[in-house]
């Protein structure tokens, strides 16, 4: 079966080619001084210039948790942490894994369209906590859990190996 | 309609205690405005959203921790203080007044058969559910379990255990073997739905909840046969010579449904012929239950509450006044909750099988396709204790093993009706509860979640935990996680 693969949002990726496209060149300071307006009215509107390190808060109160340094440092890992940005989301293998993981501790909750059963849904927009959406939040409530059935799994899946999961629900629902 | 006046509890009791409504006691016995009744239509059931009259804000106090997955809790009520907790395993622990927890296990089933353990914990639902004491216990020394067998394939046994006086917090292997006396043994057809909490009543019976036997939707029709022990509540008297197991009381309303009898045609009314019930279990108190995991007799009044562990989408909790003389129906698996079972929509149609719930609590989709719930779900409901403190009224707590939610129930004589209140929500993942010797309600929590679960003892630590109103936390005590209701 083809798994469809999600895009990254514009919402992380924006930044890194802002960056680029804004780096001193040779095509003289006029055009550099034009990109940084551009780049400073992209601000103002609201779109964020670069990817910011996120913060993880616990759902069910909103407080910042300490998400330590993983046993198993990735490069994903490590890019997620510092940016909030999931790069699984475009990798088929770590898409493959996700699936694993979601099919072996998820869907029973869950179920196989992340729509839920006995538990919240994973997919739409209407979500129990709203930081599911986003996925420093999704991460976050893996981590320290949420409530009820919803125990931390910090115990059972690696940071790196959440991440897969993450990456695979949000091919969920498309 | 079944009616229950003050002067009916008092004159017409078969389970309460004699001394429960003495004399001195009568001012508070009639208090109620307004009898309760059990509801007669589906709206007069209650659900979340109601008000408790006098609840308090509720905090959970923490009493120990470090248990593995544990499911059961009970306090023996000797005067010790002790509180005993039981873990999905095999064993049971001792929480001494203090807090402290007892290094040995009170029983430990898991090794006193040199072959192996004697108790089946292949899946989430199996293991050593409940530990009761006798009410007598401080003579006898009688202390009674449920559990899975692993020797019987996953059967129910219910044994009997005599403490030695020489070791109070401790029944060595060689006491287990010793005194060991089986009472019941219920084979078990799958896995799942096997109820678990036994407790004496305060008639001096001994109560089991029975789920029905397992898989989903009751293919055996067990909440309807008669003939069988699932899907049941159980009273059984126990007080019996060493050879005999038990006895069937009496009063059991199927006592003599099944007895040999010479047959007359004529002169009989058809209530009469509908006592016949032939090859009907003795045993059953109450029928038409999916999974009675818990259930908690009011110490005050003698009422009996019961959580019955609902499908896909309705959990149940049903009422049975003192003055019960038992035979209730609860409908399963015709109806789940006030609902039809299979629920197919909004605006279902069907009959109301026996006897109605009190209160009942959705699913995060109470039918299929419905809207989502973001408030007031469950998947689960574990009856933790009745409550009659802190402004609370013989108010039922009832956590959920999915949600945290803390569910209260009770009876609103003021407006003459059932309500029920999510009191609060907590991160816990409810399990069992009971009464301490003060008349506090325990709870217990557990990480032991279907797909989570990775046995008994590797699941991480649960807790336990006494409900207090929120202004009697003593300074410096571990409070559980909570949030309001929304």
């Amino acid at each position: 079966m083809r798994v469809p693969v999600r895009r990254p949002d514009r919402r992380s990726r924006a930044a890194p080619r802002a960056r680029r496209r804004g780096a001193p060149g040779t095509h003289g300071a006029l055009r550099t001084a034009a990109l940084l307006a551009v780049l400073t009215l992209l601000c103002t509107i609201g779109t964020p210039a670069r990817a910011e390190q996120p913060v993880f808060r616990d759902p069910f109160d909103g407080r910042p948790i300490d998400v330590p340094e993983a046993k198993t440092k990735t490069p994903a890992l490590e890019h997620f942490k510092r940016t909030g940005e999931n790069r699984y989301r475009d990798e088929a293998s770590a898409l493959r894994d996700g699936k694993a993981l979601y099919e072996q501790w998820c869907q029973v909750c869950h179920d196989s369209d992340g729509s839920g059963k006995m538990c919240p849904a994973l997919i739409g927009s209407d979500h129990i906590y709203p930081q599911t959406a986003d996925d420093a939040g999704m991460f976050a409530i893996l981590y320290v859990g949420a409530s009820g059935a919803m125990q931390s799994f910090a115990g059972r899946l690696s940071q790196d190996e959440m991440l897969r999961v993450i990456a695979y629900v949000r091919t969920l629902g498309k | 309609m079944r009616t229950f006046s003050v002067l009916g509890f008092l004159g017409h009791d078969s389970r309460r205690a004699p001394s429960l409504c003495g004399a001195l006691a009568l001012a508070a016995c009639l208090a109620p405005a307004v009898a309760q009744q059990i509801p007669t239509s589906p709206d007069q059931v209650a659900r979340p959203g109601g008000m408790i009259p006098g609840a308090p804000k509720l905090a959970l106090v923490k009493i120990a921790d470090g248990f593995n997955d544990p499911v059961g809790v009970t306090a023996a009520n000797d005067g010790s203080g002790r509180i005993f907790v039981v873990e999905r395993v095999g064993r049971v622990r001792v929480v001494n007044k203090d807090g402290k927890v007892n290094p040995e296990p009170f029983l430990d089933l898991t090794n006193f058969n040199p072959l192996g353990s004697d108790v089946q914990t292949g899946f989430v639902e199996q293991g050593l559910w409940s530990i009761a004491f006798h009410p007598k216990f401080k003579e006898n020394g009688y202390v009674y379990v449920h559990y899975a067998s692993l020797p019987f394939n996953g059967a129910s046994m219910i044994v009997r255990f005599t403490v030695d006086p020489s070791s109070p917090d401790r029944i060595g292997k060689e006491q287990i073997v010793k005194s060991a006396k089986v009472l019941m043994n219920i084979p078990q057809p799958y896995y799942n739905h096997y109820g678990g909490m036994i407790a004496f009543g305060p008639d001096g019976m001994l109560y089991i909840g029975k789920g029905d036997g397992g898989w989903e939707g009751d293919p055996l029709n067990a909440g309807q046969d008669l003939t069988v022990l699932w899907a049941k509540i159980l009273r059984i008297d126990v007080d019996t010579e060493d050879e005999v197991p038990y006895r069937i009381p009496k009063d059991n309303p199927f006592a003599r449904a099944d007895v040999p009898q010479l047959m007359s045609l004529f002169g009989i009314t058809e209530e009469g012929f509908a006592a016949n019930q032939i090859k009907s279990k003795p045993e059953t108190w109450a029928y038409g239950l999916r999974n009675p995991y818990s259930f908690h007799f009011d110490r005050d009044s003698g009422d009996l509450f019961i959580a019955d562990v609902g499908q896909n989408h309705w959990e149940e909790i049903d009422w049975q006044p003192a003055s019960s003389k038992g035979g209730e129906n609860y409908g399963w698996k015709f109806n789940q909750a006030s609902h039809c079972h299979p629920i197919t929509g909004p605006d279902e149609k069907c009959p109301i099988v026996g006897v109605l719930p009190v209160a009942e609590y959705p699913h995060q989709e109470p039918y299929p396709g419905a809207e989502k719930l973001k408030t007031g779900w469950g998947c689960s409901a574990q009856g933790l204790g009745v409550a009659n403190y802190g402004g609370m009224t013989k108010t039922y707590l009832v956590g959920d093993w999915c949600s945290g939610r803390l569910f209260g129930v009770a009876w609103d004589a003021q407006a003459s009706k059932w309500v029920m209140q999510e009191l609060l929500q907590t991160t816990l993942q409810f399990t069992a509860g009971n009464v301490d010797a003060d008349g506090f309600v325990l709870a217990t929590n557990c990480v032991c979640f279907y797909t989570e679960d990775k046995g008994p003892t590797a699941n991480p630590p649960g807790s336990l935990w006494r409900i207090l109103p929120a202004d009697q936390v003593p300074q410096g005590a571990e409070v559980a996680r909570t949030r309001p209701s929304s």
